[in-house]
């Protein structure tokens, strides 16, 4: 029997097929498809009604946006700012860099839960900073953008990851090119090194999205947690958890599911467009 | 005159590259930079685009000092070894580049864009291939955008780094014809980097032969063949197919005269 699954033309020449896709659908299955489909099986037991009693409830309905449009919120933030720290770690050189590269991996070490009471700290109406912010009327702590706050700093290595080798690579040639045909740099800039670093960039903040949406334990420090102002998904649904209504917390969980499902499926199409015809 | 390059010195840290480097191209001719890797060569070309500094010296094109004009200023038209084409723009913006980043007073309509890119592409033999992206290339197509794309801006001075490197030997050949038929149609000031003996007699109406940081001869392929100013130069030709090289003058046609002789 042949394998139903086409090469790639001119990969995938390399002996070992079977086994390695063998080994990756096993690992995939153990580890995403059989525990999510578990969770999907598990809320199907209830009536359509029931479900949707359950999702269009205001207050579950107040949390998706909240969540949704804080964690957008920050991907777009950490899109300009993200690109901007990978350009400087990959185009210059200075006192301290190593430093500078080593911080952005810490969103990724710190625990969640400490970064969370850290920016909460930091940023509440007698912190450090808050300090500063209050007079102008801005107050980062215990609110709903404390929820963007704490979204983007969990997510800026993403987007800071994936660009930097990108823009690192990319070839001088180009840059001499346009400028050898007459373009300043904002121009060389706009039109020749920015669409090329695009797709990484929304790559990394499609991560950093995803990563917001799901994030928990930094959140519940510096939000106020207040339904329908700061209340979170992942909350929500750990509140109907500690309230024993397990099929409430399947049915949100998956609800949320299936849309970052969507929302990743669509990004990836849009990668695949804007990558036509770049490979080589 | 072309391009004249008067006591032309550049060092990277201890490393001499070009050591007092004067010579004069003539204008309207096919130039070429001869001589093995890590000669200077290919630095002497980044100096005369401007993408390169040099530590001292001068450099003028038709008598005009570009010294300390940046290379977007001095309108050259530079063709890199791999082509550095704009992967994310297909052969049509590739080519209209360079009009498109003019300032707005002198930057031609649309139609004109249109209409000078179109006769490139046509120069260049691309017909048809206007809304390919470089990667559905092939290498020898990719030179030609290359190309098209850098006489887009009407450089006074065609620049091409290792032009026909990158590309496999039979295409490297036509190609090479090519380019020496087109360049009797445009007849621009056209200087370029080659290690390649063969490609440098085939192509060229004068050689520069160069060799660690120094000129060891220039002149046309003819006198530098018969008359080798110096060991180096009679060595590093010595080794090419046919070391007598007889070529008729230009037609009027512009057609190369492929009789050379061997011995």
């Amino acid at each position: 029997m042949r394998f139903p699954f086409k090469l790639r033309n001119g990969k995938g020449k390399m002996p070992g097929f079977g086994l390695s896709m063998g080994l990756s659908l096993s690992y995939l299955s153990f580890l995403i498809l059989i525990p999510i489909s578990s969770l999907v099986v598990y809320a199907a037991k209830m009536p359509l009604k029931d479900y949707f009693g359950i999702i269009l409830d205001e207050r579950v309905v107040a949390a998706f946006k909240i969540s949704f449009f804080s964690a957008i919120a920050a991907a777009l933030v950490n899109f300009v700012f993200g690109f901007i720290i990978a350009w400087v770690l990959a185009r210059y050189d200075f006192v301290g860099k190593r430093i500078v590269d080593a911080c952005v991996d810490l969103p990724f070490a710190v625990p969640t839960a400490v970064a969370g009471i850290s920016l909460a700290t930091v940023f509440s109406a007698n912190g450090l900073l808050g300090k500063i912010l209050l007079p102008f009327g801005i107050s980062l702590g215990y609110s709903t953008a404390g929820i963007v706050l704490a979204l983007i700093f969990i997510g800026l290595p993403f987007v800071v990851r994936t660009v930097q080798p990108i823009i690192e690579e990319s070839d001088a040639a180009l840059e001499e090119a346009a400028a050898s045909l007459g373009a300043n740099w904002f121009q060389i800039f706009v039109k020749v090194i920015f669409p090329a670093v695009l797709p990484a960039l929304v790559t990394g903040a499609t991560m950093a999205f995803a990563r917001g949406l799901g994030e928990y334990g930094s959140v519940i420090f510096i939000s106020s947690n207040m339904p329908y102002v700061s209340e979170i998904v992942p909350l929500l649904i750990i509140k109907k958890l500690m309230q024993f209504d397990y099929l409430g917390a399947s049915a949100i969980g998956v609800t949320m599911l299936i849309i970052a499902f969507i929302m990743m499926f669509v990004t990836n199409i849009l990668q695949k467009y804007m990558l036509k015809g770049r490979q080589s | 005159m072309g391009i004249e390059i008067r006591n032309i010195n550049k060092k990277f840290g201890n490393f001499v590259a070009l050591s007092d480097i004067s010579i004069a191209i003539p204008k309207g001719e096919i130039t070429a930079l001869l001589g093995p890797s890590g000669c200077g060569k290919t630095t002497l070309l980044r100096i005369i685009a401007g993408l390169e500094t040099p530590d001292s010296g001068v450099i003028k094109f038709s008598g005009e000092d570009q010294t300390n004009k940046r290379v977007k200023d001095r309108k050259v038209g530079f063709v890199f070894q791999h082509y550095a084409l704009f992967r994310h723009m297909n052969v049509f913006e590739n080519i209209a580049f360079g009009l498109r980043v003019r300032p707005r007073k002198i930057r031609p309509d649309r139609k004109a864009i249109h209409e000078s890119v179109m006769r490139l592409v046509a120069l260049v033999q691309l017909e048809g291939y206007v809304n390919r992206f470089p990667s559905e290339l092939s290498g020898g197509q990719r030179q030609r955008v290359a190309l098209a794309r850098a006489l887009a801006v009407e450089p006074s001075v065609l620049l091409l780094d290792e032009p026909f490197g990158a590309l496999d030997a039979k295409v490297r050949k036509e190609l090479r014809r090519w380019l020496r038929r087109l360049h009797d149609e445009i007849h621009v000031t056209s200087v370029f980097v080659t290690h390649d003996q063969d490609e440098a007699l085939e192509v060229s109406d004068t050689i520069v032969i160069v060799n660690k940081g120094k000129i060891e001869q220039a002149g046309s392929p003819e006198a530098v063949c018969d008359f080798p100013a110096n060991p180096f130069v009679a060595d590093f030709l010595s080794d090419i197919n046919r070391p007598i090289v007889t070529r008729k003058k230009k037609t009027l046609a512009g057609v190369i005269n492929d009789d050379r002789q061997g011995i």
